[in-house]
């Protein structure tokens, strides 16, 4: 099933037009106590005296949103991956396993999840995502079920936003079913000036690096696996953050600033565990962006950093720093993105913790490359059937562990996306694979689906 | 010797080593090694990817025959990785020791016994392999003197007891004594494995302190006249017990009696000279484990040195 990058790439690049939506959409929360019924200033009639203290007065046919909503999906798959499952090559005895490898390669869902991570008895060194311990056996998955509460304080600026996630997986051999509840966000926002894009908000939530995390739920994401370095930039860390946005009206454009102070940054909590700061110390992180909104073009740049010490260690001094720059276009239904990253971590102290044990070592790392997507949405309107994707997606990951010998590999993913209603979305895709230098060529691909239901 | 030394390291991992051949041979694997014509045809050196930077390298390895086609160039193969993208045919090998070393590092004569004199084990010192396509020079210490798990390739250690004692203060004070290397896991009452006097034990060690009683002391023949003249007399090389440590070499008590002097020497002494002795003198309290462990493989065992 192995195809040529070249190849599969002309045969999968088909584009047609419109961005879908959701790849512009900010993190999903109201922007601010706004989303109630507009105020009506008009005075009021004696009547109405006792309303009075209120300063407004409703429309009769106003639609009020209730200060708390209820919202979620549920993400089902099927996914079938060569080989094993692994990107371990058959008769490789160099250890860790993880690390002369990309472990993350064979990602089945939208959480990141791989086919498998089973390195038989070798020793691995907890460089592993999640896995769907399906192996090389095609499988339904019950990828993500997602319940999201809102609170919308309709006397105050605050809004509360808890997201659970209920994972059902099966452990792997000889230790069953095991269902995880995931905290994935819980925080609480404030707008100290109303009528201002400045929030502040503290608790779990997700990360500002970047762009890519703003696609971390199926029901928002355009494809369904995300990117080679989706595991650097997208998980959710507990903190506080800040984030302010002007508006430059005769220039069309706007400017943005989103920083936070976490434990962990950005990594992914099979990397980093997010819950506490090991090392006492916070992460910084910061991105600053531009918009340029025109009629029917649409720019979006830019540049994020991050800085502080890696918290699957405890020694505050070992840093993990993390430079990246964003570029999204949207022209006349044409949507193109973009993420360069570069990443680097210290050596860390004796003892390494991630989300998923203890390992011996916290190995110096470095990693940088990109990735690219092109994505083509056509507005149906045909009864149920809403809007039809294509898209495609080119990366490159260049990486390290010092001492091993530096992997370069890349991955051509191509799908398609159907809108059924408001609440179903069908996605099919394909992963592929390729070991460029540094790693045995292996059998890793995948091919994958999801059907997410929201509410 | 110890080329190696770890600290905070519990686990100690085998990594492959790929030597290149043109047919497989079981009984002699190394019989038919890929030549390199440019270099008077002498073999083409071998290949591994864990590199010495990496916390993960590991003198220890399983030796892995890869059979390439005959008139292979010499240079087609200097990473694991193109081995196994070639899909070559790979047979699995014996556990041997290779240190990696410096180009000016090297013994410019084979190591001697500092007290008896007396040649140890031939270091085999090799100009070239590759690793991730960098050449490095090595030292061969040989095989067939460790044992490990060959599921989990783990290496496994055995304690080197370094003896101490307590001073007046109470604080350890190590002894002038030759440490005294285990032969199987602590209180693990494994006898020595050394057929043909050839330990299959002590290459991977791991330092621990023995605490040893206050009657105990190091045998110094320039301390102990008479002591030597008894062996002497017996024809015995004193220096065979130089730096040993008996239990009973101190007088702390009036009924003591130390065992240097006595007329029965070298039998009247209890000597801590291997592990189930040390651990039957000192007890569970009085060795402690330490975070250093070492590649230390035994070059002088049973009054000779050890061949390769």
């Amino acid at each position: 099933m192995k195809r040529r990058l070249l190849g599969a790439w002309l045969a999968g690049l088909v584009i047609f037009a419109v961005a879908p939506a959701n790849a512009q959409t900010p993190p999903p929360v109201a922007p601010g106590p706004t989303t109630t019924a507009p105020v009506s200033p008009s005075p009021p009639a004696p009547e109405d005296e006792d309303q009075e203290a209120l300063g407004f007065v409703l429309p009769a046919t106003a639609e009020v949103t209730p200060p708390l909503v209820l919202m979620g999906y549920v993400d089902v798959g099927f996914a079938a991956a060569e080989g094993d499952g692994t990107s371990y090559p058959a008769g490789d005895t160099r250890l860790p396993a993880d690390y002369g490898v990309d472990p993350f390669a064979p990602a089945v869902n939208s959480r990141g999840d791989v086919a498998s991570t089973d390195a038989g008895n070798l020793f691995v060194n907890g460089f592993l995502p999640r896995s769907a311990q399906i192996g090389g056996r095609p499988s339904f998955l019950l990828n993500t079920v997602n319940l999201d509460a809102r609170y919308l304080s309709a006397r105050s600026p605050v809004m509360v936003f808890t997201r659970l996630q209920f994972l059902p997986r099966w452990g792997g051999r000889g230790r069953g079913n095991q269902t995880s509840l995931l905290v994935e966000q819980a925080f609480g926002r404030v707008t100290p000036i109303t009528g201002t894009e400045f929030f502040i908000s503290a608790g779990k939530f997700d990360s500002v690096f970047g762009i890519e995390y703003l696609e971390n739920q199926a029901n928002f994401r355009t494809g369904i696996t995300p990117s080679l370095f989706a595991r650097y930039t997208t998980g959710t860390s507990l903190g506080i953050k800040a984030f302010y946005r002007i508006q430059v009206a005769p220039l069309w454009s706007a400017f943005s600033l989103n920083t936070a102070a976490t434990n962990s940054g950005a990594f992914v909590e099979a990397l980093q565990p997010p819950d506490v700061s090991l090392t006492g110390r916070p992460v910084i992180s910061a991105r600053l962006g531009y918009e340029l909104n025109l009629r029917k073009v649409q720019v979006k740049l830019g540049g994020s950093g991050l800085f502080g010490p890696r918290n699957d260690q405890r020694d505050p001094d070992a840093r993990q720093t993390m430079w990246g720059a964003d570029a999204r276009l949207y022209l006349y239904g044409v949507s193109l993105s973009g993420e360069w990253v570069d990443v680097d971590e210290d050596l860390g102290a004796v003892g390494k913790e991630t989300g998923q044990g203890g390992y011996p070592i916290a190995s110096p790392f470095a990693a940088r490359g990109f990735w690219l997507q092109a994505a083509y949405g056509w507005r149906a309107g045909l009864g149920p059937l809403t809007a039809l994707s294509v898209y495609t997606r080119y990366e490159e990951r260049r990486a390290s562990f010092e001492g091993f010998r530096p992997l370069r590999v890349a991955r051509l993913t191509g799908g398609l996306r159907v809108d059924l209603w408001d609440a179903l979305i069908l996605k099919g895709e394909v992963l592929f694979n390729q070991e460029l230098e540094g790693a045995p060529n292996v059998d890793n691909d995948v091919v994958t689906s999801s059907v997410v239901f929201s509410w | 010797i110890i080329p190696e030394i770890w600290l905070h390291f519990d686990v100690l991992w085998l990594q492959p080593w790929y030597v290149l051949v043109t047919a497989w041979d079981e009984r002699n694997p190394n019989a038919n090694r890929l030549k390199d014509p440019a270099m008077m045809n002498a073999n083409v050196p071998p290949v591994w990817d864990v590199g010495p930077r990496s916390l993960f390298y590991s003198p220890f390895w399983v030796v892995f025959y890869a059979v390439v086609p005959p008139g292979t160039a010499p240079e087609r193969y200097r990473s694991a990785e193109r081995i196994f993208d070639d899909g070559l045919e790979v047979h699995q090998g014996p556990a041997i020791i290779y240190s990696v070393r410096p180009d000016d590092v090297v013994f410019d004569t084979d190591p001697v016994h500092p007290h008896l004199n007396k040649p140890t084990s031939n270091i085999g010192q090799a100009p070239a392999s590759w690793v991730d396509g960098e050449r490095i020079a090595y030292f061969n210490e040989g095989g067939n003197n460790f044992r490990w798990d060959p599921i989990k390739l783990e290496v496994e250690e055995v304690p080197l007891f370094f003896f101490h004692r307590r001073n007046e203060a109470g604080v350890l004070v190590p002894l002038p004594a030759a440490p005294v290397m285990g032969s199987g896991p602590l209180f693990g009452r494994r006898p020595p494995d050394a057929p043909n006097l050839r330990p299959r034990f002590g290459a991977y060690s791991r330092f621990h302190i023995a605490v040893v009683s206050p009657t105990a002391e190091v045998f110094e023949p320039d301390e102990q006249p008479e002591a030597v003249a008894a062996l002497q007399a017996k024809g015995i090389d004193p220096n065979v017990y130089k730096g040993r440590v008996a239990s009973n070499g101190r007088k702390v008590a009036e009924t003591d009696r130390v065992c240097f002097t006595q007329p029965e020497f070298p039998a009247s002494c209890t000597w801590l000279d291997s592990q189930a002795r040390v651990e039957d003198s000192v007890g569970t309290q009085n060795i402690v484990r330490t975070e250093v462990s070492a590649c230390s493989p035994l070059v002088f065992y049973g009054g000779k040195g050890i061949g390769r």
